[in-house]
C-alpha cells in the first residue's frame, strides 16, 4: 500500500515523464498516525503536493530515493527502511536523523576487491541478485534484515519539547525557510552514507568487523605514511595502528579513486589559503572564526605584531585593552588562546586598530575553529595552532601573513587528491567518511548541511565517489528512450533532475524539447557533454 | 617494511615526549609511545611489528593482573554469517549508523553535529565552537 502511496504522490508531483534507474523503495516501519502516516493536515511547499504531514514526509523521502534511483544503476531492488518516528530530543537538542547500511557483505559474486567488506546495497548491485532477498523487515532493525539501507528521522523535530523552533522544511527545492532544516539535502546525505559513502572501521580503536577493511578503506590513503588504509602487514594490529594514526591526520588524509580525483578540478574552486612571509616562510594551517569578516585575499594581510595588553593573567592574551596601539594599528595581531573568549581578544585588536586578528592555541590540538557572536566584531580573525603561533613569535618581529589563492591547486585537495575529514580529535560518525571542511565550494557530503547546497539538482563529487567505490552511474532516460548519457555530469550536475524539471514546467513537447535542448546545450558549451550525446538527449527528448 | 618502519617511527616520533609506558589502563590511548632498546646498538627504536605484538599482549596480561578491564568495547556487528561459497555476510547494529544530532540555541541559531560531541558543526551562527 505504502508502495502505491509513493507512486501516485510522485507522479502527481512531477508530470509523467517516467524515467528509469535503480528502483530504491521505501520499507515504512512507522505505526499507524506517526511519522510517514501523520495524518495532521499542512500546506503544499516547495513543490511538495501532500496535504498531510506524513504525504509529505513520504513524498520528499520518495523523491530523494527517486534522485539517488536515477543516478545509481542496479538490477536489485534496494529497500530503504525509513521512519519518522520521534527520536531522542529535548527542548534545545536532540537526534536529528540516523542512517547506514543494515548488512555489510565480502566475498560475494563479482567482488572486485577478495576480503573487503561492501556495503549491501552496493554489493547488490555488483552481485547483480538481492544477497538478502526474502519479506521486508516488520520494524526498525529486526530480523530478517532483508532490508538494505535503514534512514531515520525525528518526527518530533520543531514540536514542542524537541529543538523547538522551525522544524523541516520538506520543499523538492533546496529553498528551507529561515531557521528551517531541509529535509531533502539531509536525506541526501544521509543515505549516501548507506549507498556506499562510509568505511566500517572503529577510527579509535582501529578495529573492522571480523578484521576485514571495505571498498572504502581501500580508496582512503594516508599522505605521510605514505599506505592505503586497507595495506596488508600481515598483522592486524598494524593495521589498527596505522587507522587509528591516520585517522587524525588532518590535511594527509585523501580519497584515491580515479572518478574523485579526475572530476574534482570540475567540481572545486581554486586552494585559498594562508601563509607566512619575511622571516619565516610557510603556509599556514588555520580555522576561522564564527564573529567577524570572513578572512579573504581583500581584507586579511600584513605585518604581524605581537598584541601586548600589559595586565592580567598574560599579558599577550589580548583579555584587556592593548597597549602598544602605535604598533598594532594597522596590522594583524597576534595574541594568545586562554583567559577569556575569542571575541573579547577580537574586540580589543579592533580596538587598537588592527586589520586582522590571529589566535594561537594554548594548547595541543592544532588550529581550532573560533566560535562566540558579537555583532560589533568586525575584523577578521583565524587561528592557528599552538607550534605555529610559537614560531611567529620567535621569527618575530619581520614576520608577515596574507591570503593567497592558487588556482593551479583545488581547495580541498592534497598532491591533488581530494581531502577526506581527519580532525586531530577522533569525530566517530564524521572522521574519514566525509570530505573535509576545507573543500570549496561546500560539498553535500562534507559533515555538516550547509545552506548553498543543492541536492535536488546537483551532487557534486558524491556521484563520482559512488562510482569508485563499484557503482555504476545510471544512463539517462527520457520516456522509453534510453540516452546513453551518464545521467549525472562529472559536476554532479544531474541531468535527470534537470529533464524532470523541464517536464513539470511545460504545457506541450516542444517546450520541453526546447527546454532540454537550453539544458544540455549549456553543458556542451562547458565541456561536459560532447555534440554526440547532446544530439542523443536531444533526439530522446522528441520522441 | 620500510612503510612499516616509517609508520611505527612516526608514531614515536609524534610521543617522544612522553615516557614510554609498557603497562597501561583500560582506556588509556593504546597508541602511547612503545619504544625497544636495540640489544645490539643500546640505542632506543620503534618496535618491529612482532615486538608490538609482544608487548600489545604483555599489556594484556598486566590488565588483566590487575583487574583492569580491557579498553572500551568496539561495536561488534550483531551476526555474522559465513557461506558455503565463501561469502561473508555481517548485520550492522545501531552503534554503526551515522547519527545527526541537532542544538537549538537561546537565540535560534541551529548547530547540526554528529554523534560525537568533540565534533560539532555549524549550520547558523554558532555558539556549539569553543569560545575561548
Amino acid at each position: 500500500m505504502n508502495k502505491k502511496l509513493i507512486a501516485a504522490a510522485v507522479a502527481a508531483t512531477f508530470a509523467a515523464v517516467p524515467s528509469y534507474g535503480a528502483e530504491i523503495v521505501i520499507n515504512n516501519v512507522d505505526a499507524p498516525g506517526i511519522g510517514f502516516n501523520d495524518p495532521t493536515p499542512v500546506t503544499p511547499v516547495g513543490g511538495n503536493a501532500g496535504t498531510t504531514l506524513g504525504e509529505q514526509r513520504l513524498i520528499a523521502y520518495a523523491r530523494a530515493l527517486e534522485l539517488w534511483g536515477n543516478t545509481l544503476k542496479s538490477d536489485a531492488t534496494i529497500v530503504v527502511q525509513g521512519s519518522f518516528a520521534p527520536l531522542n530530543c529535548t527542548a534545545t537538542g536532540g537526534t536529528l536523523a540516523q542512517a547506514g547500511a543494515i548488512q555489510i557483505f565480502a566475498d560475494f559474486p563479482n567482488a572486485p576487491l577478495p576480503g573487503h567488506w561492501y556495503g549491501v546495497a552496493l554489493a547488490n548491485s555488483i552481485a547483480g541478485v538481492d544477497l538478502t532477498p526474502g519479506p521486508l523487515d516488520p520494524g526498525p532493525l529486526a530480523e530478517p534484515f532483508n532490508d538494505d539501507i535503514v534512514a531515520n528521522f525525528n518526527g518530533a523535530v520543531g514540536q514542542p519539547g524537541c529543538i523547538e523552533g522551525p522544524g523541516w522544511y520538506y520543499g523538492l527545492d533546496s529553498s528551507p525557510g529561515p531557521g528551517q532544516i531541509d529535509f531533502l539535502d539531509t536525506f541526501m546525505h544521509e543515505v549516501a552514507h548507506g549507498l556506499g559513502f562510509q568505511n566500517f572501521a572503529n577510527e579509535q580503536t582501529g578495529t573492522t568487523p571480523l578484521d576485514l577493511p571495505d571498498v572504502y578503506m581501500a580508496n582512503t590513503y594516508d599522505l605521510l605514511y605514505e599506505l592505503p588504509w586497507n595495506a596488508d602487514f600481515g598483522d592486524v594490529n598494524i593495521s589498527r595502528l596505522l587507522v587509528r594514526l591516520s585517522a587524525v591526520n588532518n590535511g594527509n588524509v585523501v580519497w584515491t579513486g580515479s572518478s574523485v580525483t579526475a572530476n574534482a578540478p570540475l567540481v572545486l574552486g581554486p586552494y585559498q589559503g594562508i601563509r607566512l612571509t619575511g622571516t619565516l616562510n610557510q603556509e599556514l594551517v588555520f580555522g576561522t572564526a564564527s564573529f567577524g569578516a570572513p578572512a579573504t585575499a581583500d581584507n586579511f594581510g600584513g605585518s604581524i605584531v605581537i598584541g601586548q595588553d600589559g595586565a592580567g593573567a598574560s599579558s599577550t592574551d589580548g583579555c584587556e585593552p592593548l597597549v602598544n596601539v602605535a604598533e598594532t594599528t594597522g596590522n594583524v595581531v597576534l595574541m594568545d588562546r586562554g583567559t577569556c573568549g575569542f571575541v573579547v581578544k577580537a574586540a580589543n585588536a579592533q580596538a587598537a586598530g588592527a586589520s586582522g586578528v590571529i589566535i594561537a592555541n594554548n594548547q595541543a590540538g592544532g588550529a581550532i575553529g573560533l566560535g562566540g557572536s558579537d555583532p560589533a566584531v568586525t575584523v577578521p580573525t583565524i587561528s592557528v595552532s599552538l607550534e605555529d603561533g610559537n614560531a611567529i613569535k620567535a621569527a618575530s618581529p619581520g614576520v608577515s601573513v596574507e591570503f593567497f589563492a592558487d588556482p593551479t591547486r583545488q581547495a580541498g585537495t592534497n598532491e591533488g587528491l581530494v581531502r577526506l575529514y581527519a580532525p586531530v580529535t577522533v569525530a566517530l560518525g564524521s572522521s574519514i567518511s566525509h570530505f573535509d571542511t576545507v573543500a570549496s565550494p561546500d560539498l553535500l557530503m562534507e559533515p555538516f548541511i550547509t545552506p548553498g547546497l543543492r541536492s535536488n539538482v546537483n551532487l557534486d563529487l558524491t556521484p563520482s565517489l559512488m562510482k569508485d567505490v563499484g557503482w555504476q552511474l545510471e544512463t539517462l532516460k527520457i520516456g522509453g528512450c534510453d540516452t546513453g548519457v551518464t545521467s549525472a555530469l562529472p559536476t554532479g550536475e544531474l541531468l535527470h533532475a534537470r529533464v524532470d524539471a523541464c517536464a513539470a514546467g511545460v504545457r506541450n513537447r516542444g517546450q520541453f524539447v526546447s527546454c532540454v535542448n537550453k539544458v544540455t546545450n549549456a553543458a556542451k558549451d562547458a565541456g561536459l557533454l560532447t555534440g554526440r550525446q547532446h544530439a542523443a538527449i536531444t533526439a530522446c527528448a522528441a520522441q | 617494511m620500510k612503510k612499516t618502519s616509517m609508520l611505527v617511527a612516526a608514531a614515536l616520533a609524534a610521543t617522544l615526549a612522553t615516557p614510554p609506558v609498557l603497562a597501561q589502563d583500560a582506556e588509556a590511548s593504546t597508541d602511547a609511545l612503545r619504544v625497544v632498546r636495540d640489544k645490539q646498538t643500546g640505542q632506543l627504536r620503534a618496535p618491529n611489528s612482532e615486538e608490538l605484538k609482544q608487548m600489545l599482549e604483555a599489556e594484556k596480561a598486566d590488565r588483566k593482573a590487575r583487574g583492569k578491564p580491557e579498553p572500551s568495547a568496539n561495536p561488534q556487528p550483531v551476526q555474522v554469517r559465513t557461506y558455503a561459497s565463501g561469502m561473508k555476510a555481517a548485520v550492522l547494529g545501531p552503534e554503526f549508523l551515522v547519527s545527526l544530532e541537532a542544538h537549538r540555541d537561546a537565540d535560534g541559531n541551529l548547530t547540526v553535529r554528529h554523534a560525537d560531541p568533540a565534533d560539532e558543526h555549524v549550520v547558523a551562527p554558532n555558539t556549539a565552537l569553543p569560545t575561548e
